[in-house]
């Protein structure tokens, strides 16, 4: 239970902001471990630039984040061992096969033994018997299971998730929910997934996490808010319920 | 196996499976193929007006004949074509594959996913140098094993040690006039945010290396320069040329290749009469030039790759 407690992400008044126009601003929040932290917002909400910020790949303009105790900034190489990242729309190599693919990030990820490894993810997201077949024959669904299996090759501690069901038709959706719940599961990952569907957040996050024009209005365990908003009908209510 | 040795095979595999790498194998294959026949056919020509303009000259009791002039150039003078190949289409083509080599990845969004590693910017610039090196240099020892090899295969053309060695040189200095515009085509990929942009403008630099500087320095028109001609031109007298020869001069890097290769290949009489050392140490000034360019290429590059964010605005499929 203690363990469970212990804060992995946190951020402190981090701001972003695009040639004066702000796009993150002062955004203070905790991710507690093994927690699958769900962040909505409209487009345009700031919620790829908090990822960016958060996976090294963007500086912020102001305030400081860790990850696992990592200053972002001063220890980024110890906060890239232990995330994982899955961006939106990633599409790697096309002419490359899956285990191609793979076997590139596992060793940049410093995997000892990337072919053992490849064939234990694989089998972890049960999508096997696809090593040898090109990229650029695999449907969105297929790639973004290969993107899930890149993300976690190197078993991160926090796994950040870009839309990760964006463009997906139903039965990939599904397929990506039953991994990401088995991550949580199975390996006790802490997953930090942006979203703005609703629906989805509701059957894999335990906690929320709404951002609107860059600033974190309500946070709160799926349970509490469903508590808070029962006279509500739907989550989509609930969510404008939040915005208003 | 160390990051940068995993990012530079990685980029020899993509690179390998991409027509872009075969085209420019196959085009530079191709092109030492047709310099040595053309170079061969105009040889075998020439001689053999030669050879009846003497038998005509005898028969008419003529006794001070002249010796075939192309019998003192080196069988080396008919590769002398492939300057040119080089000097356009190599180089382009050398554009197109630093081009390819960054748009690629930030255009599949594989980019973000390097950068979330554990790797540092300079990891993956070196891994990157190291790939698009090694391709460069397949594709230049495969063309200069097919030069050699075509050579001892024709009975018309002898190559003897000082001729292989002269154009292992000519090879080695084509590797780096490519790789500045391989670096070239790098540069822009990473600095700008148009996929188009990234590529019209390393072509416009190319243009300008390629035609306009060397036009304004030697005086020759751009048409000249895509004939085999003796590349030690004397710039017309006028006091526009002077200047520009004299202030464009030193850093025309195109003029500077294509000179310096004549030199090598033996395009002119003087050229053969000097020996290797002389010819290299003739033309320290303008190898440096090429290498300090090259440099300056690549330390840009690595002061983009280091501040290089993944934003909004990049470019996605």
């Amino acid at each position: 239970m203690e363990e469970n407690s212990k804060i992995i992400i946190e951020t402190q008044s981090l701001t972003k902001k695009y040639d004066g126009a702000i796009a993150l601003d002062n955004l203070d929040l905790q991710v507690k471990q093994g927690e699958i932290f769900g962040f909505l917002g409209h487009n345009g909400a700031g919620k790829t630039t908090t990822v960016n910020i958060l996976t090294t790949l963007l500086a912020p303009t102001s305030g400081s984040a860790t990850i696992c105790g990592f200053d972002i900034m001063r220890e980024n190489m110890q906060v890239k061992k232990c995330i994982g990242y899955l961006p939106e729309n990633v599409k790697f190599y096309d002419n490359l096969t899956a285990f191609e693919n793979l076997e590139y990030f596992a060793k940049l990820s410093g995997v000892q033994n990337p072919k053992e490894k490849i064939s234990e993810v694989l089998e972890f997201i049960e999508f096997t018997g696809i090593e040898n077949k090109k990229l650029g024959e695999f449907s969105k669904g297929m790639r973004q299971r290969i993107g899930i299996a890149q993300a976690i090759i190197h078993e991160p501690k926090v796994l950040f998730l870009d839309e990760p069901t964006s463009g997906l038709d139903p039965m990939g959706i599904k397929k990506l929910r039953e991994v990401i719940l088995k991550l949580k599961h199975e390996k006790q990952m802490t997953i930090f997934m942006n979203t703005h569907l609703l629906s989805e957040v509701a059957k894999v996050c335990t906690t929320i996490g709404v951002l609107n024009h860059g600033k974190l209005i309500y946070k709160e365990t799926l349970e509490n808010m469903l508590k808070r908003f029962s006279d509500e009908n739907s989550l989509e209510d609930i969510y404008f319920a939040i915005g208003e | 196996m160390s990051s940068i040795t995993t990012i530079a095979i990685q980029e020899v595999k993509v690179l390998f499976r991409e027509r872009v790498f075969f085209l420019l194998l196959g085009i530079f294959i191709v092109m030492t193929l047709v310099s040595l026949s053309i170079g061969l056919i105009a040889t075998t020509t020439t001689t053999s007006i030669y050879n009846a303009s003497v038998e005509f000259l005898q028969k008419s009791g003529a006794n001070n004949i002249p010796s075939n002039p192309l019998s003192a150039l080196p069988a080396l003078t008919n590769f002398r074509n492939v300057i040119v190949y080089i000097f356009l289409i190599g180089s382009l083509l050398a554009i197109v594959m630093g081009h390819r080599s960054f748009i690629r990845e930030r255009k599949s969004g594989v980019l973000s996913l390097l950068l979330t590693r554990p790797i540092s910017p300079k990891t993956l610039f070196l891994g990157k140098m190291f790939g698009i090196c090694l391709a460069l240099l397949s594709i230049i020892g495969v063309t200069f094993a097919v030069s050699v090899v075509s050579s001892l295969l024709l009975p018309f053309q002898h190559l003897v040690l000082d001729d292989i060695l002269r154009l292992f040189i000519f090879y080695a200095l084509s590797f780096f006039y490519l790789l500045f515009f391989a670096v070239l085509g790098l540069l822009f990929a990473i600095k700008t945010r148009s996929e188009s942009l990234a590529l019209f403008i390393p072509v416009c630099i190319w243009v300008g290396i390629s035609f306009v500087l060397p036009g304004l320095v030697s005086g020759q028109t751009p048409t000249a320069l895509l004939n085999p001609v003796t590349m030690s031109q004397i710039a017309p007298a006028g006091t526009f040329f002077a200047l520009m020869q004299q202030y464009l001069g030193p850093i025309s890097i195109g003029w500077h290749y294509t000179s310096f290769s004549s030199q090598l290949l033996g395009n002119s009489l003087q050229a053969v009469q000097t020996n290797i050392g002389g010819i290299l140490w003739e033309n320290i000034n303008k190898t440096a030039t090429l290498l300090f360019a090259v440099v300056i290429c690549l330390g840009l590059c690595f002061y983009l790759i280091r501040s290089y964010t993944v934003g909004e605005g990049d470019i996605y499929e």
